[in-house]
């Protein structure tokens, strides 16, 4: 993976986690919050983390 | 009925996945099976008859909107809330989940409805994580890398649906395939692995293939591997000087590798997608693993394979297995070697640890009710004391909780939880005790504070009756210190 793209996925990953808490604060745990918890395992799982076989607690 | 399988993990898991989705369409044959994966793999699921309708989840374009100077999340958003509600609209019956990661786990529940059974790693309406059946809460307590299970990972998979194989689950596909030109005996050396530390560097690949044509020149060896991986095989072929190697290395589909291992003597190669398309031709194998992988989970199953198993990939000694590959061409059980066998546990180890045997038989004692072993280890024992301790003190914690009150006895039933976890660190042949024990409690549903209490003192009861086996009454360790008096 380039840095280039890992830098951005670093950003999406800190903005997707803060959108997340605030989410969570305001409405709950709602469909929102699991659309945007989705995105933000996708982003954690790209580049060096791909191996989604191994089990995730 | 309609059936959703997700499996959007790699390669070698979704042809793992095979022999289970080919299980489904025989024991359901009416049913509409649908299978989701990631669009980066979708080339593993080409000659898999069983399954109706193939379906991608399309990582690049739902994260598209995040990787730009100005990201915009609510793009994304709406990208993945239009992907859930096609799934959703589907109206599934059943999802099954063969995948455990978090993401599989939030777009099970998102795509399910409330009348869908779920088998495999869901989420709660709260969003923690929601582990239905028995055999994923197995998974999730016992294996992994590093863990003391011996259940294949295909195994599992069958488990979970309730179901058993048949030969005829394992069948590869057949294509019409191009002329390899190649003789009638030869063996494929899958060089490559998704990681580095799965497989050899190309001198240590070199020095295997060289000791095996010190014994038999005759076999050529065909390389196989990805196309970023042609450097590799350039440097291994540098490396051997007799015998005869064949570089289609990059070369290569993955229907030309199903007709590869169909007329191969033999598989060499670490774990990965050709091991387990192997798996399917029945290809005998000889599996190079390391410590980075579970050989019990995700070894070779074809029959007359076997593994070599070291701790690294510096450690393979290249004359073992140069030797090993001449020895099972020759029909010969080379001694050193890990063997393919039948029964819950794929393979037959040379020599038996004693502590992972023990280990072994505690999950079995567990979870298939079989008798607990017998051990002498005094440190064991120690530990299961202690931890009766712990989880006797917890009981009566719950069961204040109405008196006291949920704040009051909260942090003291979580600092045993922690006690609990600083023992497992020190003792680890009692880790199977305690991960059975985290997994039943996470599988506590959300509820009224009496409903999770009721149901968290059942988790503790039960683990008091597990621990019985191993515990030494007190009656017991007074008549013990009398008589040493």
């Amino acid at each position: 993976m380039s840095s280039e793209l890992e830098n951005y996925l670093t950003v999406a990953l800190k903005r997707l986690e803060k959108a997340y808490k605030e989410v969570l604060k305001t409405q709950g745990y709602t469909a929102e919050a699991e659309r945007i918890k989705i995105l933000t395992e996708i982003v954690k799982e790209q580049g060096n983390h791909e191996n989604t076989g191994t089990a995730a607690r | 009925m309609k059936i959703l399988v997700l499996q959007l993990a790699r390669l070698g898991d979704i042809y793992m996945t095979w022999p289970a989705l080919n299980a489904i369409k025989r024991s359901n044959p009416d049913c509409e099976l649908h299978l989701l994966t990631r669009s980066k793999f979708h080339a593993a699921t080409e000659g898999l008859r069983a399954v109706d309708r193939y379906i991608h989840l399309p990582i690049q374009f739902l994260l598209e909107p995040l990787i730009r100077p100005v990201l915009s999340i609510d793009s994304s958003v709406e990208r993945i809330e239009k992907f859930i509600d096609a799934l959703k609209a589907e109206n599934y019956d059943w999802i099954i989940n063969f995948t455990s990661s978090p993401s599989s786990s939030y777009l099970t529940h998102a795509i399910s409805r409330e009348t869908t059974k779920v088998t495999g790693y869901t989420r709660h309406s709260d969003g923690f994580l929601a582990i239905p059946d028995e055999v994923s809460a197995y998974f999730y307590a016992q294996a992994g890398v590093g863990t003391a299970n011996r259940v294949h990972l295909t195994d599992l998979f069958i488990s979970m649906l309730g179901l058993e194989y048949v030969e005829s689950d394992w069948t590869a596909p057949t294509f019409a395939s191009r002329n390899f030109d190649l003789p009638s005996k030869y063996i494929v050396a899958h060089i490559g692995a998704s990681e580095a530390k799965k497989t050899l560097p190309p001198f240590k690949w070199a020095r295997v293939l060289k000791n095996f044509f010190d014994h038999n020149l005759e076999t050529p060896i065909v390389m196989i591997g990805a196309p970023n991986e042609r450097n590799l095989g350039e440097a291994i072929e540098a490396g051997v000087s007799r015998g005869k190697v064949i570089n289609f290395i990059g070369q290569t589909t993955l229907p030309e590798v199903f007709s590869l291992l169909t007329g191969a003597q033999m598989l060499i190669g670490c774990d990965s997608a050709p091991m387990h398309m192997a798996s399917l031709t029945n290809t005998p194998c000889l599996n190079l693993s390391f410590d980075a992988v579970n050989f019990w989970e995700t070894g070779p199953k074809s029959t007359r394979s076997y593994v070599y198993k070291v701790g690294f990939p510096e450690d393979v000694i290249s004359e073992e297995v140069g030797l090993a590959m001449h020895k099972i061409l020759q029909g010969e059980d080379p001694e050193i070697l890990i063997k393919r066998s039948g029964g819950l546990a794929s393979y037959q180890l040379p020599v038996e640890d004693k502590g992972e045997l023990f280990q072994w038989n505690l999950i079995k004692a567990l979870y298939l009710g079989e008798e607990f072993p017998i051990t002498d280890d005094l440190q064991f024992c120690q530990a299961i004391d202690k931890l009766n301790d712990i989880n006797n003190l917890a009981c009566d914690h719950i069961r204040q909780i109405p008196d006291k009150g949920l704040e009051a006895m909260a942090p003291l039933i979580e600092r045993g939880d922690e006690v609990m976890n600083a023992l497992v660190r020190v003792v680890p042949s009692i880790v199977p005790f305690v991960r059975w024990y985290q997994t039943e409690k996470l599988r506590i549903a959300p509820g009224t504070r009496e409903e999770v209490s009721l149901r968290t003192l059942e988790v503790h009861e039960k683990l008091q009756r597990i621990l019985s086996v191993y515990v030494v009454e007190d009656s017991i360790k007074t008549h013990d210190s009398t008589f040493k008096e």
